[in-house]
């Protein structure tokens, strides 16, 4: 049986010069990177562009991480800079309408069914759609707490080490945020689909 | 109809289950060899132009350096074809150039 490789190995590896222990790195978190950094930002497009630019800043700075075993949490906190950066520097928050995070969606709807995947699509796109509405209604704190609780399904501590707050704080905040996001959902009716 | 905890665990799975754009990962490792070779390329650049510079630089002194050292010896040739008796401070001058007497003796042989 093949013992996995934890991700100061890959990085360990990479450090001597093998391009491939990155691409594991790589492999293993762009899918929660990607949905933290859009569920962030509401634009899909640019949570693309913003992720590739999360990596690429990993990949130059990997000599300064210290192999302590919280090479998620390095990353994580790469990937919320970047994402609190763009929205600071477009000041989309205050800005950002429902129509303009129906576009991008839709925008998300025309890439995947590119790709031959429109069976059943449809009606769950409508879902995630509408929800990551709701999500982007909510304030910043919230929603990012939100998405690396429940998205990401980060640990308690895990998220208290990236945010720098104690995990009491993690925890109430968290639970202020979903009596939001339940007032979110419920203005948008959804016992409709429930 | 009331939000409950089940309703956002639901939620939350559906936005879990959600896919990333297609390719992702590919995507991530080409854009950062396009600004590896870009940043190559630009480093090279910087190089040749601090290059370019140095060697300008380098020159400019030695050509300085050459004329400043060609007017000394003149003086020091003239001092010396024309028998003036040299004074202590211009012996001091002479001796940090390193001139020796012969080659004062062929430069004034020389002109």
């Amino acid at each position: 049986m093949v013992k996995p490789v934890n991700d100061d190995e890959l990085v360990e590896s990479f450090l001597k010069g093998n391009e491939h222990a990155f691409e594991g790195l790589v492999d293993k978190y762009h899918r929660k990177i990607f949905k933290t950094v859009y569920g962030i930002i509401g634009h899909y497009h640019d949570a693309i562009d913003l992720t590739q630019d999360v990596f690429f800043q990993v990949y130059r700075s990997i000599p300064n991480y210290q192999p302590k075993g919280q090479f998620q949490s390095w990353v994580f906190k790469i990937a919320l800079n970047r994402s609190r950066n763009y929205i600071s520097k477009k000041k989309i928050l205050t800005f950002l309408s429902l129509d303009f995070v129906s576009k991008t969606r839709q925008s998300a709807l025309i890439d995947k069914t590119d790709r031959g995947d429109i069976e059943g699509y449809s009606e769950r796109n409508e879902k995630v759609e509408l929800l990551y509405e709701a999500l982007n209604i909510l304030d910043y704190n919230s929603k990012e707490i939100l998405i690396l609780k429940e998205i990401d399904m980060l640990e308690y501590k895990q998220i208290a080490e990236i945010l720098g707050i104690e995990i009491g704080t993690v925890k109430s905040r968290i639970s202020r945020a979903k009596e939001k996001l339940k007032k979110q959902l419920i203005k948008r009716g959804i016992s409709k689909w429930m | 109809m009331d939000v409950t905890d089940k309703t956002l665990d639901i939620c939350f799975n559906i936005l879990r289950e959600d896919n990333v754009p297609y390719n992702l990962s590919q995507r991530i490792m080409n854009h950062i060899y396009v600004e590896k070779d870009l940043e190559k390329e630009i480093s090279i650049q910087v190089n040749r132009m601090r290059f370019a510079l140095v060697a300008g630089m380098a020159l400019l002194i030695f050509t300085l350096t050459t004329f400043s050292s060609q007017q000394e010896s003149g003086k020091v040739v003239v001092a010396y074809h024309d028998y003036s008796p040299m004074n202590y401070s211009e012996r001091i001058a002479l001796s940090k150039e390193k001139i020796t007497e012969s080659t004062i003796f062929c430069m004034i042989t020389e002109n």
